[in-house]
């Protein structure tokens, strides 16, 4: 998915129907719980076995004049296997020092747009994640844009991808240990 | 106006050589924070840029040396400029964008022109005070000292500055090894990543300087989940793993590939044959049998290299990072961290190299996400009445500091164990020194 796609207004492809959109409400929903409540195996079986997972960095550009380089600033890049090393070494008590004790960061979902394309239905939402630590008496704020792409299972929707970009050129954050 | 104070009292003993350790208020102290940006960034050389990063004249980019904000530009001439990022008539902050392409840097307050060398090209007064304000010398505050190795733009506010090569001495025998091993050389993937942590710059620079012991309780789980490495395997490859102190405050730690491990295990065969070409025979001897390497360069840049894969079976692939630790005060430091490739390597390389190295040290990075939470942590150890009162250890040193390796085959003064935490301490010893005047850099 390109990364343009974040400045998208309107998703690519054929209006849902009501009940079509009540699932992807839902799915986001679900996902959204699974992450605040800090269950990241039950959120790892939402995903599909394509799944992309890109998370950019935003850049503040002369309008007039921007000029970009490289590929890009991604936060994260994964793939199934990664996500999958990620979620054993936040979700393993021994294996994690920023997850221990667990961050709370509760995701709140709005501006959900969907749409049907050939390749499954394209979302696109804003996400706010507040995270507190147990370290830190200030609970921080991340929000981000998302571009997702959710295929039809005979076990539901899975998320097949996700292009995010948050909305902070330098995180105030000490680590971005939670998914987006 | 840019000359640093000389005439500053000298430091204290705040690090304790013969015994091994040091007051915590050094990672938590403002007064400390505050005779360090005159002494130590005030004065040292402090990495800008990558060259790729602004390959065409006018070209820029801003960057953040602690609290100053910096232009570094590109000229018609080809030749990279830094100035202090403020106009000179109220101090407001010219550039605002991360990155662009200019002819010229026009100030958004009273809209005073600047050309990209700096020089002041307009700005309308009424003529009965053109020669007081707003006249031709009323130019950008320029860093007087601008130099590039191996594409790596480096800056000095200190006129009297030593040169660059100087500076980095023997270190660039190690650097060439991160950064000047092929003969395009190397370019960055992207545009840096910044993230804030609440600790000292120190921690962040020690710990590249390096800390071999946290390695293994730190990182020790994600090296297994993603290498299969258990972690006293780890141990023992930290424990006799050379520590190399290698003058002027530049450390490095090394460890190498198991015995049985091919030269070059770790990196790209398509990227073998240029090292070979470039590099010489000391410094090829380093990267056939490397495993990972980490580098501070004093004060605040640092290096690691290593190769990792997260599907279990693939060969590891390398990545090579460059960050800085920028001090935003004695409690608080911006990372600005660069992945960086061979301009040779194919581009699936290049590509697969970003990926690694974004999902292992970045701020998403699962080897970096458990590092900030443990600087933090001794920021807080550190910083209240109580624990002020004690020091924070480095005892090993003491075993350590008459036994370097007699026959090490680099630079400096090596020692045989990551653990005796001896390349890391020589860091703190010089950055004393600096301090206390007796090291101008």
């Amino acid at each position: 998915m390109n990364p343009q796609a974040l400045r998208k207004t309107i998703p690519d492809g054929s209006v849902l129907d009501d009940g079509a959109f009540r699932a992807v409400y839902e799915f986001l929903s679900l996902e959204s719980d699974c992450l605040g409540c800090g269950d990241l195996p039950a959120w790892q079986a939402l995903l599909a076995p394509q799944i992309r997972y890109r998370v950019m960095a935003p850049a503040f550009m002369d309008a007039a004049r921007p000029r970009h380089y490289g590929r890009g600033t991604p936060y994260f890049d994964d793939d199934a296997d990664s996500l999958a090393i990620r979620v054993r070494q936040l979700s393993t008590p021994s294996f994690t020092i920023a997850e221990n004790p667990p961050t709370i960061a509760r995701h709140f979902v709005t501006n959900i747009r969907a749409a049907r394309t050939d390749g499954g239905i394209e979302a696109l939402s804003n996400v706010l994640v507040l995270r507190v630590r147990a370290t830190e008496p200030e609970p921080a704020v991340v929000s981000a844009r998302r571009v997702d792409l959710l295929v039809e299972t005979p076990h539901g929707l899975r998320l097949a991808s996700r292009l995010a970009q948050l909305d902070q050129v330098s995180v105030r954050q000490p680590n971005l240990s939670f998914f987006i | 106006m840019n000359q640093p104070h000389r005439t500053l009292p000298a430091g204290r003993d705040w690090v304790d050589v013969e015994a091994g350790t040091a007051a915590r208020a050094i990672f938590t102290d403002q007064a400390i924070w505050q005779l360090e940006q005159e002494r130590v960034f005030a004065r040292s050389w402090l990495f800008l840029a990558h060259a790729s990063e602004l390959p065409q004249p006018g070209d820029y980019v801003t960057r953040q040396l602690s609290n100053d904000p910096v232009l570094v530009v590109r000229g018609e001439d080809g030749t990279v400029r830094a100035f202090h990022n403020s106009c000179p008539h109220r101090g407001t902050q010219l550039c605002r964008a991360d990155a662009g392409n200019a002819r010229t840097f026009r100030c958004p307050y009273h809209g005073w022109v600047f050309g990209l060398e700096g020089e002041l090209k307009q700005a309308a007064y009424p003529p009965e005070i053109a020669t007081l304000i707003g006249a031709v010398g009323d130019d950008l505050i320029a860093m007087p000292k601008v130099a590039e190795y191996a594409g790596l733009i480096f800056g000095s506010w200190d006129p009297d500055a030593p040169s660059l090569d100087d500076y980095l001495g023997d270190s660039r025998f190690y650097i060439d090894l991160f950064a000047n091993r092929s003969p395009a050389g190397m370019e960055v993937l992207g545009p840096p990543q910044r993230w804030v942590f609440n600790a000292n710059w120190k921690l962040g620079a020690l710990n590249f300087g390096a800390d071999g012991p946290h390695a293994a309780s730190v990182h020790g789980p994600i090296t297994y989940l993603t290498l299969n490495v258990p972690q006293d395997v780890v141990v023992q490859q930290l424990m006799h793993s050379p520590a190399v102190d290698i003058g002027k405050g530049h450390s490095c730690i090394f460890l190498e590939l198991p015995p049985e491990a091919p030269d070059y295990a770790g990196f790209s065969p398509q990227l073998v044959p240029h090292y070979q070409r470039t590099l010489n025979a000391a410094q090829q001897r380093f990267m056939a049998r490397g495993l990972t390497k980490v580098m501070t360069n004093f004060p605040n840049t640092s290096w690691v290299e290593s190769s990792v894969r997260f599907d279990g079976t693939s060969a590891p692939v390398p990545f090579c990072n460059l960050r800085t630790w920028q001090p935003l005060g004695a409690q608080q430091t911006e990372v600005w961290n660069w992945l960086l490739i061979e301009k040779e390597a194919a581009e699936e390389f290049k590509q697969a190299s970003y990926e690694i190295g974004i999902r292992t040290f970045s701020v998403g990075g699962t080897f970096d996400q458990d590092d900030a939470e443990a600087w933090a942590a001794i920021n807080r150890g550190c910083r209240g009445t109580i624990g002020a009162r004690y020091p924070v250890d480095f005892r090993g040193t003491r075993y350590y500091r008459d036994k370097p390796i007699a026959d090490f085959h680099g630079p400096g003064t090596a020692y045989p164990s990551t653990y005796s935490e001896m390349s890391e301490f020589a860091l703190l010893i010089h950055w004393q020194r600096v301090m206390q005047g007796k090291e101008t850099s």
